[in-house]
């Protein structure tokens, strides 16, 4: 059982870089940061350990992240985060899935400062799904494809609550930036 | 006199707890759980929501072999075999393991993507 367990491990060893390296780039570190701001204090927190992961023949990208990763400078700013704001017990994760427009592979190849792309798809967090396109600009850095997109969210659609004692605390609308790193091969 | 007895006594008390206290770090907290990585693993594998009911939030001590080792800001280390594996990230970025290792290792439980996530974890030395 164990020798046909390794058996296994090093036949999906070989195949695995073939079909990612052909199909689909995979980022297991993405970086993604929410800021607001709001009148008594900025709440900013960042998580580190996103996937994402785009497939090259169709332009379709999908990202999730875990809400326990993010982590802000404040332990007691984690804790409201995550207990009584995302209620990260009962949704454990936010996702993204959807699509790259006018998407070309080649495109992606012949990068020479950026390429912005705007996406369309669907964004679920606590519990709730809206749609949303955000824009993603891909760059190069050395051999790594970069793609980076920022856009605002209202945590009212997201049926996140505040009450009306932390108005002054909680922003109404969340800056999200989200940075990914893609390993090409191909220069 | 009685009195006098009973400060001794407080104050004999009150050294030792004091000497205690610095001597033993009560500042780590101790895992809830204590499970071998496979197992936790094969558990997210089966039943995603009920493993989250169970390890999620919590300081899980886990056990078993270095499968990969990635370096970095926060180096990550993930144990387990096969599809059944657990990701323990670290803070300290001085931390380093070989592949074929066994160790234990504590952290808190985040979830699962890919793997099972444990984060802020410390080496349990045995």
């Amino acid at each position: 059982m164990n020798w046909m367990n390794k058996k296994h491990i090093f036949l999906l060893l070989i195949l695995l870089p073939f079909a990612t390296q052909a199909q689909r780039l995979m980022d297991r570190h993405g970086k993604v940061k929410f800021f607001s701001e709001a009148p008594l204090e900025n709440i900013e927190a960042d998580n580190s350990q996103a996937l994402a992961a785009l497939d090259l023949s169709n332009g379709n990208v999908a990202v999730t992240m875990l809400m326990k990763s993010f982590h802000f400078d404040k332990s007691l700013m984690e804790e409201h985060f995550n207990e009584n704001y995302i209620e990260s017990d009962k949704f454990p994760k936010a996702t993204y899935k959807g699509v790259l427009k006018n998407f070309k592979k080649e495109n992606l190849n012949s990068i020479q400062d950026s390429l912005k792309l705007s996406s369309q798809g669907e964004l679920s967090l606590h519990g709730k799904t809206n749609k949303v396109s955000p824009d993603v600009v891909f760059y190069k850095n050395g051999n790594k494809l970069m793609a980076k997109t920022q856009f605002v969210i209202k945590i009212d659609d997201y049926d996140v609550k505040v009450p009306k004692m932390m108005i002054q605390n909680i922003a109404e609308e969340v800056l999200v930036t989200a940075i990914f790193s893609f390993e090409t091969e191909t220069n | 006199m009685k009195i006098g007895k009973i400060v001794m006594v407080i104050a004999i008390i009150s050294i030792v707890t004091i000497v205690l206290s610095l001597t033993l770090d009560f500042g780590e907290a101790d895992a809830e759980i204590k499970v071998p990585a496979t197992e936790l693993a094969t558990e997210y594998l089966n039943n995603e929501d009920s493993a989250n009911q169970k390890y999620l939030g919590k300081i899980i001590e886990v056990s078993g072999e270095v499968q990969s080792f990635e370096e970095g800001e926060n180096p990550s280390v993930v144990l387990g075999s096969g599809s059944d594996l657990v990701r323990c990230i670290f803070k300290d970025n001085s931390t380093s393991f070989k592949v074929g290792q066994k160790v234990t290792i504590s952290g808190n439980c985040s979830g699962y993507l890919l793997e099972v996530v444990l984060e802020d974890c410390k080496q349990i030395k045995e």
